[in-house]
């Protein structure tokens, strides 16, 4: 009796034992599950992103890549695939891992060079700590450069900074890179990129009976705040005085410029006013004719604003602006301070310039004419620009002590936003491509 | 009868006695076990639950379909603190239009018909309609950190906000347990980045 009633006991708690040993095994098993699914995710998801970084690798080498890629990848698979050449790509990278597949997603576009606030492709003369950004200088917008950035003081970045050699601080200095900082990247850059497509904009302006394509002389232009441009012309030894040119004339932009172009060979451009409406103004250079800039002779504003200050000292688009203006020159584009007759003297009077507009130097810079002689041998003030600075080389527009202005303008520089959609008319491209959005 | 039966039913009542006392015991224990290790698998899978949605939402701060919805993805996060964040997005699924993302946690008073008095609800507001979850999260914590690896102060109210990636802590107890030992699960992701944030 005894001994039954010992086995119905032995019995009775192997059962209660195995239950309990099986619910609690199945807690431990689906408490394995939980993390491993989460590892299996988190692995397919690293795999997928490392596909597309290295899909990304490929196209910014060759704008042109397609092939794709397809190996294994860390005990995983990864597929990468992008969609054919084109204004716009999309780059899609599996990764497999265990089964559980994570995909990323990034579109790009053709960037264009309007998307910096401020590109640098080349320093011209002298040492390279001649440029610094210093206290005081602030971009509103991505930087660029081919070359060092160099810091002496505490200048501001608000939007993304990309250099190729990388950063050389003074001892103390403390910038703030707002947008992130990369270094080691280079954007190629043609010093010698020809203006045709611009060109063949303004004959094909001519042809509507526009007043739009100049060569050999020079070139005055003044914008009116009423949508007209009056403009004047001269030999190209008339320089830099005004009284030496023609009789202004004053046309409607749309009239001057039915294909929103105004190009000059072989000459320089004086530039100044109010923009109504939207324009690129060209001075190209014919191989070994002289000329090939633009003298900024007072402020170059729009009619409305494109950038508004949003209240905590930044800046938020205005999309009431629609005045558009891009200033492309195959060699300087120069602040003048010249004491000759006409708009010159505006930079002096005024103490700041004030420029809207997308300006690009093909093979020059952006420049301050007489830099370190009178008038431009004291602080000027400073260079408010809404739109974005490109060019070849980097000029001088400041002379520093330490971080200390001496002569010449400090730069305020704000990007016009609606360049990352909208550049100026005729605005150059880049070969490469930018990424516009990341989906992961 | 004689001695040896009263021997017999007295040591049978000892030994079923002792037999029942272990049987109490082994329920106890038995059921405390359960719950604790049920607790431990609940907590375990809300944090899982909770970061992989966390870390879905927040590697699209400043996603939108349609990129040019958000000219400068720079300033997609409007406001940062160490247990909220605002910041735009284009939630799924993924229509092109910019929608407006907000996370913090809640006050542990909202959450006292539960009887963990540390569990919170973690808010994900959407446009401004919110869905509150309960998972038992106790803690909530982000640290902000510029392109040059430096910790930022919170909070920050101006955009761009040059935040560049952030430090994420999580908490989660279950919200009830077996005589009020409640079990605890933490996850950090020690660098979290949107590369929207920095690609224009």
């Amino acid at each position: 009796m005894s001994g039954k009633a010992v086995l119905i006991l032995v019995i009775g708690f192997t059962m209660i034992f195995i239950v309990m040993g099986y619910f609690w095994g199945n807690i431990a098993t689906r408490s394995v599950d939980n993390h491993t699914s989460y590892y299996k995710n988190t692995i397919a998801h690293n795999i997928a992103v490392s596909g597309a970084n290295l899909g990304l690798h490929e196209v910014l080498k060759d704008s042109s890549w397609n092939t794709g890629i397809s190996k294994d990848y860390e005990l995983g698979h990864m597929n990468v695939s992008i969609t054919p050449w084109d204004t716009t790509r999309i780059l899609t990278s599996e990764g497999i891992f265990m089964n559980v597949k994570d995909t990323v997603k990034v579109k790009l576009l053709l960037s264009t060079f309007a998307k910096y606030a401020w590109w640098i492709a080349a320093v011209s003369t002298g040492s390279k700590n001649k440029r610094t950004w210093v206290t005081g200088d602030t971009v509103w917008g991505g930087f660029h450069s081919d070359q060092f950035l160099n810091i002496d003081g505490d200048p501001v970045f608000y939007g993304r900074v990309s250099v190729e050699k990388g950063v050389n601080m003074t001892a103390g200095s403390n910038p703030k890179f707002l947008g992130g900082l990369i270094t080691g990247v280079n954007v190629a850059w043609d010093n010698n990129m020809k203006l045709t497509s611009q060109a063949a904009a303004a004959n094909e302006g001519v042809a509507q009976g526009g007043t739009c394509y100049f060569d050999n002389q020079n070139l005055w232009l003044t914008f009116n705040s009423d949508g007209t441009v009056t403009y004047r012309t001269a030999p190209k030894s008339a320089g830099d005085d005004s009284s030496s040119y023609s009789v202004p004339v004053t046309l409607p932009l749309s009239t001057m410029a039915p294909t929103g172009i105004i190009y000059l060979d072989k000459g320089d451009v004086y530039v100044s006013g109010t923009l109504n409406g939207q324009v690129t103004v060209v001075s190209d250079q014919s191989s070994g004719s002289g000329g090939g800039n633009v003298y900024l002779v007072g402020d170059m504003i729009y009619n409305t604003d494109p950038m508004l200050p949003d209240g905590d000292g930044g800046y938020v688009p205005n999309n009431a602006s629609t005045d558009l203006m891009g200033i492309i020159a195959t060699n300087n584009i120069n602040i003048s301070t010249s004491v000759q007759s006409g708009g010159y003297q505006n930079n002096i009077v005024d103490p700041d310039i004030r420029i809207d507009a997308g300006i690009m130097c093909i093979s020059g810079g952006f420049n301050l004419i007489g830099l370190g002689s009178p008038p431009a041998d004291v602080p000027l003030g400073q260079i408010y620009l809404q739109g974005s600075m490109i060019a070849g080389k980097e000029e001088k527009v400041a002379i520093y002590n330490d971080d200390v202005l001496e002569a010449g303008y400090s730069r305020h520089i704000v990007l016009d936003e609606r360049f990352l959609i909208t550049p100026p008319l005729y605005f150059p491209y880049s070969d490469g491509y930018e990424i516009i959005s990341w989906l992961e | 009868m004689g001695i040896a039966v009263i021997l017999d039913i007295v040591g049978s009542i000892i030994i079923g006695g002792m037999l029942l006392l272990t049987l109490f015991r082994m329920n106890v224990t038995a059921t405390q076990n359960t719950f604790n290790f049920s607790g431990e698998l609940i907590v375990q899978e809300n944090l899982v639950t909770t970061i992989e949605v966390l870390e879905y939402d927040f590697r699209k701060i400043g996603y939108c379909e349609e990129p040019f919805n958000i000219p400068n993805p720079a300033r997609a996060i409007l406001f940062a603190d160490t247990s909220r964040l605002v910041f735009l997005t284009d939630v799924w699924p993924h229509d092109g239009i910019v929608d407006t993302m907000e996370y913090y946690l809640g006050p542990a008073s909202e959450l006292s018909g539960t009887p963990n008095p540390n569990d919170k609800f973690l808010y994900r507001i959407i446009n401004d309609v919110p869905s509150a979850v309960n998972l038992g999260v106790t803690m909530f914590k982000i640290k902000y950190f510029g392109v040059l690896n430096e910790e930022l102060t919170t909070p920050i109210t101006t955009v761009p906000t040059g935040v560049f990636s952030m430090q994420i802590d999580i908490g989660v107890e279950n919200t009830a347990a077996y005589n009020e030992e409640y079990r605890f699960a933490f996850w950090r992701q020690v660098r979290l980045a949107s590369r929207n944030l920095t690609n224009r």
